[in-house]
């Protein structure tokens, strides 16, 4: 199966190779360009190259968990401003961020640390 | 920081059709009027309207594919595409444009995407006359009048 982001031109914006990765690509897109979400559209296709189910949009899109490991920090996006959380112990699970930071530079100082 | 990944082609084979050489496509349009500034419009890049390269595409790795159409080979494969994004509410046409293209047109193609999906690349003009059929879209189920069988001719 592949995955085709079909734009208001009738022409490809992407493809995926599964369904995840597409899903997140038109989440990244949307998020890129808020106006994008009444413009594009996700189609599956099968191996024969024929559409699979129907289109599907940014609306359509189901809610979305990250796992969120041991010593990874998170830049999550909430609206318009910007948290920073942080997992500890165990792992947790959290609205996909528009981008996962890993391995922060050295540079970067632990909000616990400052607190 | 590591790269940003962007999803997409590696490589974009894109080449020109060699001479004698024969490819026919599938193009949603939104009118059969050949006459309506919109048929020429359907076959107008992203680029060419003005629009910029989308970040985080495979435009950004290739920006030449926002000078270029999406088609498919096979009329099916474009015929369930139209029909998906119009119950959608996307739609991008109602109609299914069969155009051929040949060597020496000055048209460039590349085979990207699922199977039977690629992009063209050419001249909206040259596009519209390489047109040789414009179909409505219609769903699979729906068989035009003409073509119902009469029932008397079998009884």
């Amino acid at each position: 199966m592949k995955y085709l982001i079909l734009d208001s031109t009738g022409s490809a914006v992407n493809e995926y190779a599964d369904e995840v990765a597409a899903h997140v690509g038109l989440r990244n897109l949307v998020a890129e360009e808020p106006e994008a979400a009444d413009h594009l559209a996700l189609l599956a296709y099968g191996d024969d190259g024929q559409p699979v189910g129907g289109a599907v949009t940014f609306d359509d899109l189901p809610p979305s968990t990250t796992r969120v490991n041991q010593t990874a920090w998170v830049l999550v996006a909430h609206s318009c401003a910007f948290s920073l959380d942080v997992a500890l112990d165990f792992p947790r699970y959290v609205p996909t961020p528009r981008r996962v930071v890993l391995d922060p530079p050295a540079s970067a100082s632990s909000p616990l640390a400052a607190a | 920081m590591r790269p940003r990944r962007v999803p997409g082609p590696e490589r974009l084979d894109i080449r020109s059709l060699a001479d004698g050489e024969e490819v026919v496509a599938y193009r949603i349009v939104r009118t059969e009027d050949r006459d309506h500034s919109a048929f020429e419009r359907s076959f107008t890049s992203r680029a060419a309207l003005g629009l910029p390269p989308r970040r985080g595409t495979p435009e950004e790795r290739h920006p030449e594919l926002a000078d270029g159409l999406s088609a498919y080979r096979s009329r099916e494969a474009a015929m369930g595409t139209a029909l998906s994004l119009i119950e959608r509410d996307r739609s991008v046409g109602e109609y299914i444009a069969k155009v051929v293209l040949r060597g020496g047109m000055g048209v460039r193609i590349a085979v990207w995407g699922p199977p039977g999906h690629l992009t063209i690349w050419g001249n909206a003009l040259t596009l519209c006359q390489a047109t040789v059929d414009i179909e409505a879209v219609s769903s699979p189920e729906e068989v035009p009048e003409d073509e119902v069988p009469d029932p008397r001719q079998h009884g």
